[in-house]
């Protein structure tokens, strides 16, 4: 598989919710900006787009409060598999 | 019996050491949480008169239910309202409410203040209505006066209206006495069991954690709101707790299997799991009896208007189906289906609205006589008592089990939330520029996708919207049209923007 790109991810969150400027928010989930269900969606998403299973451990706020830190997030586990 | 604080009472006197209810911080035993409603319901007897409406602003917690179960003492009805609600929205709820006063805690208070500006409203800190009260033997002759009777209102929950007024129903003690009776009846729940509270206080799912406990004696152990962004948190919660029992929304118990919860930990303590508020999908079903193989699920069914539940399947052992039925109803209701001419459906296969009689009928819609009447009447076939019209569409399965279809209208679950379409197509509306509004529910994908007609710039209406719904609410994606696609009707050809990419 190609590698997974910075802007491939913008794009699979702007999928789940458009409105949220992605290169300048780091508090995704601190900030309330993502709730349980667009998290869901996120993990869904990711196993979809990518083929990559996001378990428990990972889901952890750091991982997934900007896209650059769920950028690093698919790229380490696309490595591991 | 003739309110529910009887229970509490009773707990008080017969277990007064045991926990009660914790958070994620506190914890109270029955004896503590008996002293606390006392000195809170003191303080409101004092100050408002009884059949008020105390409104309550913050995320659930120990002392918030001592506040709801304080004012309920001193005769008003509780409602707590949804702190992710936008302002315009809550401000529409108050319209509703017209509460004696909004309580808040310590956490909230800031923000309560901030939202009631503008309005006739000011913040009350329970933390000061506790003081207030404490020691205050003079108000304890007032409180004998105001003791609540099974007719009078509890709370007030509110559920999306299609005329863009969010409803508010009242719910009576009696309602709450007679379903939760027969609900900890029907699932063996004692004082040893340990409840896992899911649901928020705004949510109807939280009155069967909340008095469930007090009528058994068992604890309950709320769970915070963020607690399911994390599973590994929500896992570690659960199984330290040692909780025994969790009535939750669907949507929650997908959000662990989704979420791998069960990879990392399995609550083992848990022995029933009671599920509702949309439909199971099986293969979540099948991974939570995989990991919870001893455990009993139950689906139950009934909207907020006939008090949490009116009917309950137990699903059984080995069962591996994919279309749950909702079952058979609670002793203390009476589950019919009418046709359109309002006569009464029996035979298996045939489709009917769900109409819903007996005690858990709810009060009706708080300050609403129109809609009330609209969706409260008379029960049709025998022409006595009061039935509820869900505008769900049911029929009975040949063992004489309910089975839900769908909806007869344009309301939707979305997120664990039950949305009427119209209310956004109807907020959508009132910005100046856009001429029409169709809302429309792509119920494989979850997303709600609204169409628009008008000059006004798909930002700028994003932007309306955000202000005046809550989250939920708010379309995935907003599409501007040049002109609606119409059906040879001249209507709106809705199947026609399904379409629409």
């Amino acid at each position: 598989m190609d590698d997974i790109t910075y802007e491939d991810v913008v794009e699979l969150l702007q999928d789940v919710e458009e409105d949220i400027d992605y290169d300048t928010v780091t508090d995704l989930v601190d900030g309330k900006h993502l709730d349980s269900f667009d998290i869901i969606a996120i993990i869904n998403a990711i196993s979809d787009e990518f083929d990559i299973t996001v378990s428990a451990k990972d889901i952890v706020p750091e991982n997934f409060n900007s896209a650059r830190a769920i950028h690093s997030l698919v790229v380490r586990l696309a490595q591991e598999d | 019996m003739e309110n529910v604080l009887e229970w509490l009472d009773e707990r008080a006197q017969r277990t007064p050491d045991a926990v009660a209810c914790a958070d994620a911080t506190n914890r109270c035993t029955f004896a503590e949480l008996h002293g606390a409603v006392r000195s809170i319901a003191r303080s409101v007897a004092r100050q408002w008169a009884p059949g008020s409406i105390v409104a309550f602003y913050a995320e659930k917690s120990v002392d918030v239910l001592a506040g709801m179960l304080g004012a309920a003492r001193a005769g008003c009805c509780y409602s707590v309202l949804d702190v992710r609600q936008p302002a315009a929205r809550l401000h529409a709820m108050l319209d509703v409410l017209q509460p004696c006063a909004v309580v808040s805690d310590a956490a909230f208070y800031d923000h309560a203040a901030q939202m009631l500006d503008g309005t006739p409203y000011e913040v009350c800190d329970i933390a000061s209505l506790r003081a207030g009260g404490q020691g205050d033997a003079n108000a304890d002759e007032l409180l004998e006066q105001v003791q609540p009777g099974r007719g009078d209102a509890l709370y007030v929950n509110f559920t999306s209206g299609s005329t863009g007024v969010p409803k508010g129903v009242a719910v009576s003690h009696g309602s709450v006495i007679d379903f939760i009776s027969y609900f900890v009846d029907v699932f063996g729940i004692t004082a040893r069991d340990r409840i896992a509270n899911q649901a928020p206080f705004d949510f109807d799912v939280s009155v069967k954690d909340i008095y469930g406990g007090l009528a058994t004696g068992a604890s309950v152990h709320l769970i915070p709101r963020e607690y399911f962004s994390v599973p590994v948190q929500l896992m570690d919660y659960l199984c330290e707790r040692q909780v025994t029992v969790c009535t939750w929304a669907v949507s929650a118990m997908c959000f662990v299997t989704t979420l791998g919860g069960f990879e990392y930990r399995t609550p083992d303590t848990v022995r029933l799991v009671v599920f509702s508020g949309e439909v199971m999908p099986p293969k979540h079903l099948r991974k939570w009896q995989a990991a919870l193989p001893d455990a009993t699920f139950a689906n139950v069914y009934g909207p907020t208007e006939v008090t949490c539940n009116c009917t309950y399947w137990i699903v059984p052992a080995g069962f591996d189906g994919d279309v749950l039925p909702v079952g058979r109803p609670f002793a203390h209701a009476q589950v019919m289906l009418l046709d359109e001419q309002d006569a009464l459906v029996t035979e298996p296969g045939e489709q009917g609205q769900i109409c819903v009689g007996g005690s858990g009928v709810a009060l009706g819609y708080v300050h609403d006589p129109v809609r009330t009447s609209e969706s409260f009447t008379v029960n049709p076939v025998d022409g006595t008592g009061r039935i509820y019209r869900t505008g769900d569409l049911g029929f009975w399965n040949e063992a004489g089990e309910l089975m839900f279809l769908g909806r007869a209208d344009h309301q939707i679950k979305h997120m664990g939330q039950r949305i009427e379409l119209g209310e956004i197509e109807h907020v959508a509306q009132e910005l100046a520029g856009v001429s029409r509004a169709i809302c429309l529910y792509d119920d494989a994908r979850k997303r709600i996708r609204l169409f628009y007609t008008g000059e006004v710039a798909k930002d700028d209406l994003v932007a309306f919207l955000k202000d005046k719904l809550p989250s939920y609410m708010v379309p995935n994606k907003t599409v501007q049209l040049d002109q609606m696609p119409l059906n040879k009707n001249g209507k709106v050809d809705r199947s026609a923007l399904a379409q629409l990419r």
